[in-house]
């Protein structure tokens, strides 16, 4: 991967919980990349740092939470040591963000049209008519109906989804480079989540926005991205194409996974594979690879030592033992 | 489904939430939850009730099991007509049916331990008969959902959500109850925990031969754990068929969108998708004729004005839908 190309990069990214007596380490030495145009999904189960990983981009982390190592380069510019007043000028201009909850991120005073009108005043200079032309268009670009009556409704007057169509005209309001979306399907139905999936893929075409897509629905990471990081207790776990991953998933949490959705499995019957134990607590993370107390496969090494990237096939990178006589161990990808 | 013994009726279910409001609150409407029901479910099979969030399944699950008054309607439970009958003599019926939460925060009591939220059922309908025999069945309902004999002790806050749910449903095995209404048990959980819960599900079936009724929105789920599945739109049941038929060859055009707007995880298989136009109506105002139609591909005139005919248009398959049979 050239970091020329690269529109995002995120190197060795450290984000705790600066709790007593020992930090919660909520985002554990994460690297990835993002070129123009492409999608990349970021997928694991709650408390695995997802969402941890793009406030940390856009620096809207809680009051306890600090990065504290690492480099976000965002075209070149590390986003971690840019002053509070360049970071607002990135912020919804040129990387914004969708949130999972469309309900609880509308401020239910004010109508639609006005906030995504401050959306684009917030970064641009322009005249009232031109502001409420613009939103007119937005509002028609995600597919509201009727959108000069609809632009002076509340947001409560609007369905989920609709609202998520709101949020998502008010992400794009700037034409960003990145699109940032955590979970902006999860609270929907399937036949709506259907409709905003192919709405983004309709932007993403239209607009050549780059899109971090962070979900837990290997579905959706499926049907939307070009390639993938999955994420377990803080770290990513394998790193790879979307293609190479459904295919031949390297780390034993990603063929667990995979193994254990329904409707794919065949031969058992009504048993499904799973992944024995539980997701692990934050606070006392395993030694030695975070995976090792659930996994079939763990070895003596596993228990002791945290594994580096091993490169499994052209472009695909797991943190797992399993491959070290590849001798493919790799620093950085 | 080797023998094909009615456990549990509904006829023309219906359960309407009234709207009122001012000052002498004045009906003035009513949320149409569940609009004219009738479902069979089988002894020892797993129905699988799906449909989006608001078209009634969880109100439908909990009108069978008599948490809610139907408006309306008919439920039989073997044989018995138990709409009407008074709480006393319902109460061996109770036992019988039991309801595992979606939700495994919000559904067990933050201040009893396990053994006494376990424990309740006992003494409710009077099972134990000493101190002694309860710790014992408190540890064998635990042992059977997969928690440990010393866990009794603690409270829900100490668990996780799968371990949370495993209560829930040793709660509900505490009866020994026949009849499971399972509303969205794994939704909230975990993806590499929902394997382990489904598959509980699974072997407590086989084991004390229960029948659920199995509510979800997610379609794989329902395919995986049922025999028969039943689709539901807008309070009203709109195709029912055995699981492989529907997944195969839906006749619904509801169905079909259903079907079809579910992320398949294979890159490999991505395609055009059927997707649905506008939204789910209000229940308040439902539309005429087909309630479907004002969403559907192919509605002609009679959809808009003639309500459609639940229907057996193949073999155990039924639809709601004046055009289905040439749908396929």
């Amino acid at each position: 991967m050239k970091e020329s190309s690269a529109l995002l990069v995120v190197k060795d990214l450290k984000t705790y919980f600066l709790t007593k007596p020992k930090p919660i380490r909520a985002v554990d030495d994460v690297s990835f990349s993002i070129k123009q145009g492409e999608t990349l999904g970021l997928v694991g189960e709650s408390g695995s740092g997802k969402t941890m990983t793009a406030l940390s981009i856009l620096r809207l982390l809680p009051r306890f939470a600090k990065i504290v190592q690492g480099e976000i380069l965002f075209n070149g510019k590390d986003l971690v040591k840019v002053s509070e007043s360049e970071i607002r000028e990135i912020r919804g201009n040129e990387i914004s963000m969708i949130f999972q909850d469309p309900m609880t991120s509308l401020n239910p005073v004010y109508n639609v049209g006005f906030q995504i009108s401050e959306a684009i005043l917030a970064h641009k200079k322009m005249l009232r008519s031109e502001v409420s032309q613009r939103v007119l268009e937005l509002l028609r670009l995600v597919g509201i109906p009727s959108p000069e009556k609809r632009m002076k409704d509340f947001p409560h007057e609007f369905s989920g989804g609709m609202r998520q169509r709101i949020m998502i005209a008010m992400a794009i309001a700037c034409n960003p480079k990145l699109l940032i979306a955590d979970e902006p399907t999860t609270a929907l139905d399937v036949t709506i989540q259907a409709q905003v999936l192919e709405l983004m893929r309709d932007l993403r075409a239209k607009i050549g926005t780059s899109i971090l897509l962070i979900t837990h629905d290997l579905g959706v990471i499926a049907e939307m991205c070009d390639r993938v990081a999955v994420m377990y207790a803080g770290q990513i776990v394998e790193y790879a194409d979307v293609y190479s991953l459904f295919k031949n998933p390297a780390h034993p949490y990603t063929s667990g996974l995979l193994r254990s959705l329904p409707g794919l499995n065949v031969g058992l019957g009504k048993k499904l594979y799973s992944i024995e134990g539980v997701v692990p607590d934050m606070i006392n993370i395993p030694a030695g690879c975070r995976f090792h107390p659930r996994c079939e496969k763990a070895f003596d090494r596993c228990r002791v030592e945290v594994p580096p990237f091993y490169n499994v096939g052209s472009r695909q990178y797991a943190r797992c033992f399993l491959y070290s006589d590849l001798e493919c161990k790799v620093e950085k990808y | 489904m080797q023998s094909r013994e009615i456990l549990v009726e509904t006829v023309d279910l219906v359960k309407h939430f009234p709207l009122s409001s001012g000052l002498f609150k004045r009906v003035k409407g009513a949320v149409k939850a569940v609009d004219g029901v009738s479902i069979k479910v089988f002894k020892g099979e797993t129905l699988g009730l799906v449909g989006e969030s608001g078209c009634g399944k969880s109100t439908l699950g909990r009108l069978i099991i008599k948490l809610l008054k139907p408006t309306k309607g008919i439920i039989k439970f073997d044989g018995v007509d138990i709409t009407k009958i008074p709480d006393k003599e319902f109460r061996p019926y109770r036992r019988r049916m039991q309801i595992i939460f979606q939700d495994p925060y919000a559904s067990l009591n933050p201040r009893l331990t396990v053994s006494g939220i376990i424990g309740e059922a006992f003494k409710v309908h009077r099972l134990v008969h000493s101190k002694q025999e309860q710790k014992e069945r408190i540890k064998g309902l635990l042992e059977t959902v997969g928690l440990a004999a010393e866990h009794a002790d603690r409270y829900p806050h100490e668990f996780s959500g799968g371990q949370r749910q495993r209560i829930g449903i040793a709660r509900a095995l505490a009866v020994n109850p026949e009849f499971i209404v399972a509303d969205e048990p794994i939704s909230a959980l975990d993806v590499s925990i929902r394997a382990q819960i489904l598959n509980l599900m699974v072997d407590l079936q086989e084991k004390f031969k229960l029948t659920y009724l199995f509510i979800a929105h997610d379609l794989s789920v329902i395919k995986h754990i049922s025999d028969r599945v039943a689709v539901m739109y807008l309070g009203r049941i709109v195709e029912l068929a055995e699981k492989n038929e529907l997944f195969s060859k839906p006749l619904h055009p509801y169905t079909q969108a259903l079907l079809s707007s579910v992320p398949v995880p294979d890159p490999e298989l991505r395609q055009d998708r059927l997707i649905l136009k506008g939204e789910v109506p209000s229940p308040i105002n439902p539309p005429t004729g087909c309630r479907f139609h004002p969403r559907c591909r192919y509605a002609k005139d009679v959809c808009v004005n003639v309500v459609p005919e639940f229907r057996e248009v193949l073999k155990e398959h039924y639809v709601e839908c004046h055009l289905a049979p040439d749908l396929q």
